[in-house]
């Protein structure tokens, strides 16, 4: 049986950053996914986000999804610079909130879709977040960014792993 | 490059069960994944399953939930509860025949001296009137690493419910 699932990078951040970046990733697989789990910030009110191959253009887009407990309620973007992964508001200091991240078709020669499911339960907002973003973008992707929104740096402590799938 | 996404131990059952456990789960891991395709002899269109980490009987249990069921959007929440984490819905008694629900539960740093989060996404998709799909965070408010998963249906699991159990390497 061939080996199909396999990590290619993680990073846990020892102090604050401005991201963490996975670049150079290899074209040796069909698909990526990333974990993440993410720590509040000190300001606390900024989305987590994701830019491929370092593509700040406004061409990203979303439709997202959440409840609270109380509600579900479902919101959209276009014409982003970035895509929206989750608030990361919700996350706390001391429980982060896990985002499962999945990026299919990361070197076809057409538009990429992200999907993301967000869990931020035992944190101070207790919410869960699906959200589909699409890359206007037809270019194989070899970098991923992770951020905070507002220039505000990832908190210590946060993990993010990458791995690749492939096909065969 | 190492291989990463590990089998550890499946269960597809033979005759109805009213739970399943996997026991001696290795610490060497980063994550687990739990995928799932039950049915359940509760006479309705879906039931739900509820998910034990070491089988902890107490009041640990956290979770938010979404979820539609072709017209409507809700949300709900369990508070602290004993429970367990709820996975999601699945197919029952009265749901078209053969069909079994499908579920993923992920848990990321299940041998960590830490709180854990569970996150499950499933349905109980039957081509009936009553169908639901759910995304669930949840909390095991433990800082015990995880050994073993209890799952409990919610009456029994039909046989021919499979379970399959991997482990994930970061490294």
């Amino acid at each position: 049986m061939p080996v199909t699932y396999e990590p290619i990078a993680t990073t846990t951040l020892g102090a604050a950053a401005a991201n963490i970046t996975f670049s150079s990733i290899s074209s040796a697989y069909t698909d990526l996914k990333i974990i993440v789990a993410n720590y509040k910030t000190a300001s606390g009110t900024q989305d987590i986000c994701l830019r491929l191959n370092g593509d700040s253009s406004t061409v990203y887009s979303f439709t997202a999804m959440r409840g609270d407990g109380t509600l579900a309620t479902s919101n959209r973007g276009t014409a982003y610079p970035r895509a929206m992964l989750a608030p990361g508001s919700w996350s706390s200091t001391t429980v982060p909130a896990t985002s499962i991240i999945d990026i299919f078709n990361y070197l076809g020669s057409t538009n990429k879709t992200i999907l993301c499911k967000t869990a931020a339960e035992g944190t101070e907002a207790n919410q869960i977040h699906v959200s589909v973003n699409l890359w206007r973008n037809t270019s194989a992707i070899n970098s991923v960014a992770i951020f905070n929104s507002g220039s505000v740096n990832i908190s210590a402590g946060t993990t993010a792993t990458l791995y690749g799938i492939k096909k065969a | 490059m190492p291989a990463t996404y590990t089998f550890i131990a499946s269960n597809t059952l033979s005759t109805s069960a009213a739970s399943v456990t996997f026991s001696s789960i290795p610490s060497t891991y980063t994550d687990l994944v739990l995928r799932m395709s039950p049915r359940d002899t509760q006479g309705a269109t879906d039931s739900q399953c509820f998910i034990k980490p070491n089988s902890n009987s107490g009041t640990v249990y956290t979770d938010t939930r979404m979820t539609g069921n072709g017209s409507t959007a809700i949300s709900t929440r369990n508070a602290s509860n004993a429970n367990g984490n709820v996975v999601g819905f699945y197919s029952a008694s009265s749901a078209t025949a053969n069909t079994f629900g499908s579920l993923e539960v992920y848990i990321p740093n299940y041998a960590e001296a830490a709180v854990k989060q569970i996150v499950t996404f499933g349905t109980a998709e039957s081509n009936a009137a009553e169908v639901r799909l759910s995304v669930t965070g949840g909390l095991f408010n433990n800082t015990t690493a995880i050994s073993s998963l209890l799952i409990n249906a919610g009456n029994n699991f039909v046989a021919g419910s499979s379970f399959f159990l991997y482990g994930i390497k970061n490294t």
